[in-house]
Formats: C-alpha cells, sequence, structure tokens
C-alpha cells in the first residue's frame, strides 16, 4: 500500500497568452506591424505532492484556482513546463466530463460504444458489460433512443454507468459523485467505495465540502496557483470556506472602452516590472514597482506634455494618483519615448490593484491617451495592517 | 504508446463509424451522396467539354469520371485531414488518447467513399465493355494507399497549424479549387488544348500522375509506369514520418491553443 501512484515535483504551468490571438491571418498582418503583447500567465506555480496507491484525495480550490489545470495535466491533456516532474504510476482514467464525445443524434446503444472506446475499452468488452450498463443506467426502454431525446438526468446516468466501467488504476473524476437524483447518487456512491475497497487510487475534484469530507482521505487545497494546503479533508475544507470568505474578487479585464483620448501622443505600452527588471503580475517582495510606459507621438502639435498615473484598487478605491505638472517636471515630447516610474510597493496592502496612466497636453489640459484601470497587479506581502494603505509608522517605547 | 491496442483500433472504428453516420443522418438520400457529388460534377462537365470543344480522347466518358472521383478523394484526404484535430476539439480536449487516430478516422472516412464511388465506377467501365482484371484493382488500390500515405503525412502538418492559424482552412480549399484546373481531369497533356510551356507544368504535377496511373490501370489511358510509383510511395512514406515524428512532438503543446 506504500506505492507512489502519482509523484508530483516541481510543477509549473505557464500559459502565452496573446492580447490579440492571431488565429487569422489578418491578425497575423496587422499585429507584425503593430506587436501585440504576449502576457504570461502563471496557471500553476511550484507544485508538490505525492499520492499513495489506493488513497482517496480530494482537490478543493475556487474557480480559476488552477485545479482544472492541475487534473488536466495529470491527464496528459496539457504539458507541463519544462522541468516539472510527473510520474503516473498506473493506467489512469480521466473522468473530466461525463459523456465525453456523446454525440446527441446517436442513440444510447451506439453512443455506450463510442463513449466507451473514448473512455479506453475495447468493442468486445462493452458488449460483455452492455447489460450491466443499461441497467445501472436505469435506461432498458429508452437505450435505442438518440440522446437528444433524453433528460439531462438520463444524460448523466447513461454517462456515469459508462465511465465506472473502466477498469484502471486511478481515477481523476471531476464533479461526478453528485450526478442523477436521490436514488441515483446512493448507487453511484455505493460504486465509488467499492473502487475504494478494491485499493483504486482516486483523485476526486469538487465543490460540494460535504462530498469531500464523506469520501476522502486527505485533501489538496490549490489556490492562486498554488498548492496552499495539503492534509487532512476537514482541515483544509475548513480553509477553503476561510479563503472563500475572504476572497478577493479579480479585477476585471480591460477592454477598448477603458480607452479614450485623441491619441496625438499614444501609450504604446505599459509594464510593470519588480526591481530585478522582470515583468510580473504579483508582488511578494517589498520593493518598488516600476511602471514603464513607451509612448510615440503622432501628431507633433503639442509642446508640452503631462503624464499622470493612479492606482485603484480592485473595488474601485482610488488609492493614490499623481503627475509630472504636480512634481514640476516639464516633459517635451520626442518622437518616441520611455517613462519610467518607482513607486515603493510597501505602503499597499495585500488585494488587486489596477494602474491607471495618461497622457495630457500640460498646457490645454486636453486629453491626449488615458488608460483607464487597464493594468493589474496583486499583493502579496503578508503585511496584516488594517485600512486602505499601510503607512510607515515609527513606535516609539518608552 | 501502444496504437495496435484492441482499444485504439476499436476507437478508431467508432470515430470513423460516428462521422459517417453524422454525415448522412436526417438526409432523406443518405449514403447516395457520397455518389451524387462527383456524379453530378461528371454529368454536366461531361455535357460541357463534349459540346463545346473535342478532347479527342479515348473513352472519355470513363477518363472524366474516373479523373473527378480521385480528384475527390484527394481533396477529401486533404480537407477532412487539415479539419480532423479541430473537429474532434471535444474529445482532445477531455481524453488523452493517440491523437493520431482522430487524424486516421478522418481520412479513413475519405477512403471509404472512394471505395463506394469506385463500386458504381467499376459498373459502368464494364457497361462500357472495359474489361477489368485483378491487376487493374490491386494497381488502382496501390494508388490509393500512396495517396492515403502521403495525405496522413501532410495532415500531421496541417491540422496542427489549422489550429493556429484558422485561416488555412480558407486558404486550403482556395489552393485545392485552383489544384483542380491545374491537375488533368477534363483535359489531357495531350490534347490540343493544352499547349506550350504550360503543358510540361501541368504534365509534371503527380496528382495529375497518379489520376493517369489510374486511367492506365484500367487500360482507358495511358502507359502503366510502376517504378515511377514505388518512387512515389517512397515519397509519402517519408512525408509521412517526418509527418509523424513533428506531430508527436507538437500536439501536445497544441491543446492550449484550441
Amino acid at each position: 500500500m506504500n506505492e507512489t501512484a502519482i509523484l508530483v515535483q516541481n510543477l509549473n504551468k505557464t500559459f502565452y497568452i496573446h492580447e490579440d490571438k492571431k488565429s487569422t491571418l489578418r491578425a497575423l498582418f496587422t499585429s507584425f506591424f503593430n506587436q501585440g503583447k504576449t502576457r504570461e500567465f502563471k496557471a500553476l506555480q511550484n507544485i508538490n505532492f505525492e499520492i499513495k496507491r489506493g488513497e482517496f484525495v480530494g482537490i478543493v480550490g475556487r474557480n480559476g484556482s488552477g485545479k482544472s489545470t492541475l487534473l488536466k495535466i495529470l491527464a496528459g491533456i496539457y504539458n507541463a513546463n519544462k522541468g516539472s516532474t510527473i510520474k503516473i504510476n498506473g493506467t489512469m482514467v480521466p473522468f473530466l466530463e461525463l459523456g465525453v464525445g456523446f454525440n446527441p443524434d446517436l442513440s444510447g446503444r451506439e453512443n455506450i460504444f463510442l463513449n466507451g472506446t473514448i473512455l479506453g475499452m475495447t468493442r468486445h468488452f462493452l458488449e460483455e458489460k452492455f447489460d450491466e450498463i443499461v441497467d445501472f443506467a436505469e435506461l432498458r426502454n429508452f437505450i435505442d433512443v438518440p440522446v437528444k431525446n433524453y433528460s439531462s438526468g438520463m444524460m448523466v446516468r447513461l454517462a456515469f454507468s459508462i465511465a465506472i466501467q473502466s477498469n484502471a488504476e486511478i481515477y481523476l473524476l471531476d464533479e461526478i459523485l453528485s450526478v442523477g437524483d436521490e436514488n441515483f447518487q446512493k448507487k453511484s456512491a455505493s460504486v465509488i467505495r467499492k473502487l475504494k475497497k478494491e485499493g483504486k487510487t482516486i483523485i476526486y475534484i469538487s465543490h460540494n465540502m460535504d462530498s469531500v469530507k464523506a469520501y476522502c482521505d486527505r485533501a489538496l487545497l490549490v489556490d492562486r496557483s498554488e498548492l496552499k494546503m495539503d492534509g487532512n479533508p476537514y482541515l483544509v475544507t475548513e480553509e477553503y470556506k476561510r479563503i472563500n470568505e475572504v476572497s478577493i474578487p479579480q479585477v476585471k479585464e480591460a477592454t477598448e472602452k477603458d480607452r479614450w483620448g485623441n491619441k496625438d501622443v499614444e501609450i504604446t505600452n505599459i509594464e510593470i516590472k519588480n526591481d530585478k527588471g522582470e515583468v510580473v503580475k504579483e508582488f511578494k517582495e517589498v520593493g518598488n514597482i516600476n511602471i514603464d510606459i513607451s509612448y510615440k507621438v503622432n501628431k507633433p502639435d503639442h509642446k508640452e506634455v503631462m503624464f499622470g498615473i493612479g492606482i485603484y484598487r480592485q473595488d474601485g478605491l482610488h488609492i493614490t494618483g499623481t503627475n509630472t505638472t504636480n512634481r514640476n517636471i516639464v516633459i517635451t515630447p520626442n518622437n518616441s519615448g520611455l517613462v519610467k516610474i518607482k513607486i515603493s510597493n510597501n505602503f499597499l496592502l495585500d488585494n488587486d490593484y489596477a494602474i491607471t496612466a495618461a497622457i495630457f497636453d500640460a498646457v490645454t489640459n486636453e486629453t491626449l491617451d488615458y488608460h483607464s484601470n487597464r493594468y493589474q497587479f496583486r499583493i502579496l506581502l503578508k503585511n496584516q495592517d488594517q485600512g486602505a494603505v499601510s503607512l510607515p509608522v515609527d513606535w516609539e517605547i518608552l | 504508446m501502444n496504437l495496435l491496442s484492441q482499444n485504439k483500433i476499436d476507437l478508431l472504428s467508432e470515430l470513423v463509424k460516428t462521422s459517417f453516420k453524422m454525415r448522412y443522418q436526417n438526409s432523406a438520400l443518405g449514403v447516395l451522396w457520397v455518389l451524387i457529388k462527383p456524379y453530378s460534377q461528371f454529368l454536366v462537365q461531361y455535357v460541357v467539354w463534349t459540346r463545346i470543344t473535342n478532347f479527342q480522347i479515348p473513352n472519355y466518358q470513363l477518363y472524366l469520371l474516373l479523373g473527378i472521383i480521385m480528384f475527390t478523394f484527394f481533396n477529401e484526404l486533404i480537407i477532412l485531414g487539415q479539419m480532423s484535430l479541430l473537429d474532434r476539439a471535444h474529445i482532445i480536449l477531455k481524453v488523452s488518447f493517440p491523437r493520431q487516430i482522430a487524424i486516421f478516422s478522418a481520412l479513413i472516412s475519405a477512403f471509404i467513399n472512394l471505395a463506394i464511388n469506385m463500386v458504381f465506377f467499376i459498373i459502368i467501365a464494364l457497361i462500357n465493355n472495359v474489361t477489368i482484371t485483378p491487376f487493374s484493382i490491386i494497381y488502382f488500390i496501390f494508388l490509393s494507399i500512396i495517396l492515403f500515405i502521403f495525405g496522413v503525412g501532410i495532415s500531421f502538418f496541417t491540422s496542427i497549424a489549422t489550429i493556429k492559424l484558422r485561416d488555412l482552412k480558407n486558404v486550403f480549399e482556395l489552393g485545392m479549387f485552383l489544384l483542380q484546373w491545374l491537375t488533368p481531369i477534363f483535359y489531357s497533356i495531350s490534347s490540343n488544348l493544352v499547349e506550350g510551356s504550360v503543358s510540361n507544368y501541368i504534365a509534371a504535377n503527380p496528382l495529375g500522375i497518379i489520376i493517369n496511373q489510374a486511367r492506365a490501370a484500367f487500360g482507358i489511358y495511358g502507359q502503366l509506369n510502376i517504378p515511377l510509383m514505388f518512387a512515389y510511395l517512397i515519397a509519402s512514406i517519408i512525408v509521412f514520418v517526418v509527418g509523424w515524428s513533428y506531430f508527436t512532438v507538437k500536439v501536445r503543446e497544441i491543446a492550449e491553443y484550441f
């Protein structure tokens, strides 16, 4: 029982998101002249865990925490970054979704063979198990009816009944124990318990904390791309509830509506960097937020311009704002240039923030290019101060 | 990864069956559509070309019909192969199975369509007093296998490229449309319509050469050139092998681009 079924070491997964996705030729040509930005999104960071044979492990986490990506990597659908180790010891069936490949126009009978072979079973095996599948799904009278005429309950019952026939050593179950009516749930629960008795390794992803506590020997909590907790399901589900209560809503994605101005002088790019000069979305160490604003001049009508910058919290609170005129800086724009801003991050509390940047004519105050809350970053300094900001405070104890 | 395990073979056959059923589900004429497309094309072209010009090609009706059937086959290999991954995205993003199966299943559909068309072609050929020997059949199957291997090899590249750049679907459809005119389907290289240096380029079109070999197999037109076809077979196998190794590396990186 002490054999390793799954070993994950130093698992990282980065998605590269093209700001305008070049999936058409036109986009490829236009972005050739107007270089689109590639954003890095770290979906999983430094995940390590080991699952022994026969363990029933729950994975919990909020939507977007990275748990689905983790499951897809385990299932072999996504590649992890180089340097990640993933060892799977034994045959595996991933049920990332019930009824994969179900074709609505085919009958229940035909879909049993289609879905079953997709899940790795042979036709011969499915013929042998056919009656068992149909009886378990309670669909004897409907098996030759196209599944598009099934109710959603009938559909998942059939899908579940096929899926549990697959005979593997490791099962990846994505939220499939809560399908069907109460009667069917009891039946499916007993099937899963039977798998557990047979010593199968089961990984179960769910938002239903009661079922995680009921089935799992152990649970993993994935939050913000990291493995936050690994252990007793009761403790892990408690922590999950706690995180949910204090959860920070994500800043909404930027759209063209968040930008205006006549673009006589245009902000071409903004990068948020740490002190090492790396483009980052998160600050975990005290240091500076380095904001690089690249601009270019489209119409040389403006002798003096003013750069402004603001920081907003995700709930819209204006934390701070300043501009070059306030600081008595005069900028005469060249054809193009770079403005670097350095702001210490240690006055910010853990939260998500967005940067607003803008260029104005310093004489007429005309708006040339205004980017409202388009650049987001997150502070994770574990500063426990209260309020909107944390000010430098000297305590003197006499 | 064992591609020849029983499950993989069963999966392949289920996918082929499903795509076949889906194409003709809820259609009154069903599988007849496989025939209607090339044969109606044949009828129109036959009427038009025999009225407006005189190619002086013996057995012109069989010459034209076989040309259309072969080109339809090649067109399906290229277009179905190119779309094979995208069309199966809903499965590929949920279950890990050898992705080559997606390509094979798409192209086997094209093969089945060819077989159905050929049954009728042979009947028509027999009515026209063409003697069909076992050699004709074997050589024809050999030629279709060359095209099939080439088609799979090309699809290893195009199916991946099309995921990253969706426009390739239109590019290939346009390309196939143009290729149709640059291939001796309704005309022949020796016919008086095609003259000068253009005819040299058209004569060098490998697809045209294979189609002419198919015609030669049934004794309709031209001479057999078996050594050349073996050379084509080897070239196709090279495309296949290179494509396979490209595909196995790239296909897992591609999942996040769907």
